[in-house]
């Protein structure tokens, strides 16, 4: 390697390294690495997010699922404990979208409108169950979302 | 220690495969998850890979601490292995993250705390390799490659609490003091083994990098002698 070429190195390497640090940091103090907001957040600031692109999670609200026949449209309710948002989605889910399950929804917020989501991510909880469970380890498995999810 | 490396590593080598074929037959033997299905098989390679990823640069952060204080050669060829050991394991957990993420989130990839973090750990391991290369005297790269590691260090307390402190869409640890543990029944073994088959596999991964890195420095410090023979 000529000189010149190990000066570029060093910088280049000095450099993206101190960034990546110095950006992680940063945002660790700003509260950015926060991912989502739950329904009660986002109903609370209400107008103030009108047009902004925004990540909200919560629970999949039993009952609340409906597939339009014929189409990949779907609509939903997104819950916390106090709030429930409805949702609407046209596109395909991942293996973990259930009734009951935690989920995070991407999308530009509207004050007024229903939430259209142009993204679904799927939440897993910290729980690892074998396929022949019990009662009782499902009723776990769906507390510990709850408690992520606070 | 080069020496005992070279002593044992065939032995750590055959307690390995051992370990992993056992492991592996666990694994796929294991029954599927209620929610993921077969996917849980992943996580027995990611969640040992990840915690290997993370102890690889522990180690080198007390590595370099040790080269740093007693500037003892051996010191820095533990932490130069350890640079290598540490990048393999990060890219295999991000990979396998990944491919779990597809198909049970919906996404490869996301920018939450937990995963910015981890690329962060990528990114200081390859990082160190290049300033590491970027020093033309072997001593110099010794110790600015190991004050950068130490620095990197505040990586890992981030990594590990970022599922903790921020809401993310990596799930929190389901290990958490004797009080929680969230894995049940079956779902077990197999990530034990699998956890202690990767720890050998680390410990194997080091001794033959670390002999790899003793012989590189041996013959060009032959290399440099004879130059200078030569010439005088």
């Amino acid at each position: 390697m000529t000189s010149q070429n190990r000066r570029w190195l060093l910088i280049g390497s000095v450099l993206v390294v101190g960034g990546a640090l110095a950006m992680l940091v940063f945002t660790s103090f700003t509260g950015a690495l926060v991912y989502f907001y739950t329904p009660s957040e986002i109903m609370a600031k209400g107008n103030e997010l009108n047009g902004r692109k925004v990540r909200i999670g919560g629970m999949v609200q039993e009952g609340s699922l409906v597939r339009e026949p014929g189409t990949l449209k779907i609509r939903f309710l997104v819950a916390d404990n106090n709030e429930r948002l409805p949702v609407q989605y046209e596109g395909m889910t991942p293996d973990l979208f259930r009734e009951g399950q935690g989920v995070i929804v991407e999308g530009t917020w509207r004050a007024g409108a229903t939430f259209q989501a142009a993204t679904i991510l799927a939440k897993h909880s910290e729980d690892y169950v074998p396929v022949d469970m019990t009662e009782e380890g499902i009723a776990k498995s769906k507390e510990s979302m709850l408690k992520s999810l606070r | 220690m080069i020496k005992w490396f070279s002593k044992w590593h065939g032995v750590v080598f055959v307690a390995t495969l051992l370990t992993l074929l056992t492991g592996l037959w666990l694994v796929l033997s294991a029954p599927a998850d209620y929610q993921q299905g077969d996917a849980v098989r992943i996580l027995y390679i990611h969640v040992p890979a990840a915690k290997m990823s993370l102890l690889s640069y522990l180690f080198l952060t007390v590595a370099s601490g040790m080269y740093l204080w007693r500037r003892q050669e051996p010191w820095d060829i533990l932490a130069e292995a350890s640079v290598s050991v540490g990048a393999a394991f990060t890219a295999l957990t991000l990979a396998s993250g990944s491919i779990w993420g597809k198909p049970m989130w919906g996404a490869w990839w996301a920018w939450d705390a937990r995963l910015t973090s981890m690329l962060v750990l990528l990114i200081l391991f390859m990082g160190l390799m290049a300033l590491r290369n970027a020093l033309e005297d072997p001593h110099k790269a010794a110790r600015a490659t190991a004050v950068l590691a130490i620095i990197g260090a505040v990586d890992l307390p981030i990594i590990h609490y970022s599922v903790v402190w921020w809401r993310t869409l990596h799930q929190p640890p389901s290990f958490a003091g004797p009080a929680k543990q969230t894995i049940t029944g079956d779902l077990l073994p197999p990530l034990l083994v699998m956890s202690v088959a990767f720890i050998l596999l680390g410990a194997w991964l080091l001794m033959v990098k670390s002999r790899e890195v003793a012989a590189r420095r041996a013959w060009e410090t032959l290399e440099t002698e004879r130059l200078e023979q030569s010439h005088g």
